[in-house]
């Protein structure tokens, strides 16, 4: 079983970047008729998101994010010894996303930075890796960033995904601190899976061909991708959660012996309000302590949870806070995360045009 | 607990009002596609607390499947 537990060890700053520039999902009727789009928009909840411009990669978003993040808390980057990048749309098949982001940050050549190529779970796996390297002796600061451009990822005329998803990026300082207490993570997995979120083609299994390139019906409803855009069953999505995610967050738990009403915010995967109101009623949570951005954001894949932190829970973290994270999506993966921080400084959000 | 089942049916597809029956396919109803089935998916979920799987799920074509394989669940 992948629990982990770490001791000392806490996220002391965040920053966050979208694009500027804002897609009304009521005006996004291109091509879907106006009812059509209401009763989406009504269901999923998702008002607003923002798109990266062509030319504007996860990367960049990070970047703005990592910039502002390290400006606000005066941070020393020779300091920063570990560079992740969570994202599954990189700038590049290779290098990795990381290695361009040290030297664009102007990191020391003694920095360890690697990609985790995961999506809607990759924030809460991202940052047990970022625990576990931070719990190092030699290990000072572990800046973790956490990318998406899934605008690019789903076509705008499959109805399934084309109302949803939306950019962002993070950054995150994770560091030790003795006075913090044990934090708990449980991490899983199941690819059996596989075709309820997946991009068929463009990878090595199915290489890119002028035919992965063509637009075509795939389904009855007439919604139309390439082999090269996502699709996502979203009833089996919503099944799996259902079966899956309120069992984990009680496994883990009983992990970290504790109850459900001891954390100040459950921060969940932003997958879309149908989703998270029937979470938080199915848990009986407190609504006011489950805060939610998938009326201005969308869903952002991965960095759906710290994005929602970012913009929801700033000036409410100085002190002790103790945090439930949960994601759970593509592959599919899922984990969950408790954990303490205290004084976590939060800062404003940057828009990049 | 058939008629509870209709009824859920009716509220997860929109269909107040309208005549549904056991015989039923779901295809016949244009409100049967990824967010008809989410809702019909929750509302099973809160009122029979059961679950089925993605497989169990693809599997019925009528009302009457689905009732089937929920009272198979149940015992």
């Amino acid at each position: 079983m992948a629990e982990l537990k770490f001791s000392g060890i806490h996220i002391t700053g965040m920053a966050g970047a979208v694009p500027a520039q804002t897609i009304k999902n009521r005006a996004y009727t291109e091509h879907f008729d106006k009812e059509a789009v209401n009763d989406i928009v009504d269901k999923t909840g998702v008002e607003e998101r923002r798109f990266a411009t062509e030319s504007t990669t996860a990367s960049d978003l990070c970047y703005a994010a990592a910039e502002k993040l390290i400006a606000d808390m005066e941070i020393d980057k020779s300091e920063i010894d570990v560079l992740l990048f969570v994202s599954q749309t990189p700038d590049y098949r290779m290098p990795a996303t990381s290695i361009i982001l040290q030297n664009r940050l102007g990191l020391s050549k003694s920095t360890a930075a690697f990609d985790i190529s995961l999506g809607c779970s990759g924030f809460v796996y991202g940052l047990s890796v970022a625990y576990g390297y931070a719990q190092q002796p030699g290990i000072r600061k572990v800046l973790l960033l956490d990318g998406e451009t899934r605008s690019k990822v789903y076509h705008p005329k499959d109805r399934k995904t084309g109302f949803i998803f939306g950019d962002a990026g993070v950054a995150a300082i994770i560091e030790k601190d003795t006075n913090i207490g044990d934090s708990f993570f449980s991490l899983n997995s199941d690819g059996s899976l596989q075709n309820l979120i997946k991009i068929d083609a463009g990878g090595y299994r199915n290489r890119s061909t002028s035919e992965s390139l063509k637009e075509k019906v795939v389904d009855e409803h007439g919604n139309i991708r390439t082999d090269e855009h996502g699709y996502m069953n979203g009833a089996d999505v919503f099944n799996f959660v259902l079966r899956e995610i309120p069992r984990n967050i009680k496994q883990t738990l009983k992990f970290a012996d504790a109850k459900l009403d001891d954390f100040d915010y459950y921060i969940f995967h932003q997958a879309n309000k149908f989703m998270n109101d029937y979470l938080i009623k199915k848990l009986k949570l407190d609504v006011d302590k489950v805060p939610t951005t998938i009326a201005k954001y969308g869903n952002t894949s991965s960095v759906s949870i710290p994005i929602t932190m970012v913009d929801q829970l700033k000036d409410k973290t100085a002190g002790d806070k103790n945090l439930l994270l949960c994601g759970f999506g593509v592959g599919m993966s899922w984990a969950t995360a408790c954990i303490p921080t205290q004084d976590l400084k939060i800062s404003e959000i940057v828009e990049v045009s | 607990m058939k008629e509870q089942l209709i009824t859920i049916v009716k509220e997860a597809l929109d269909l107040e009002g309208e005549t549904v029956t056991m015989n039923d396919s779901f295809d016949r109803f244009d409100t049967w596609d990824s967010l008809g089935k989410l809702s019909l998916i929750a509302l099973i979920d809160e009122h029979f607390d059961l679950q089925l799987s993605d497989d169990e799920f693809n599997s019925f074509e009528t009302i009457e499947d689905l009732y089937n394989a929920l009272e198979a669940k149940k015992s």
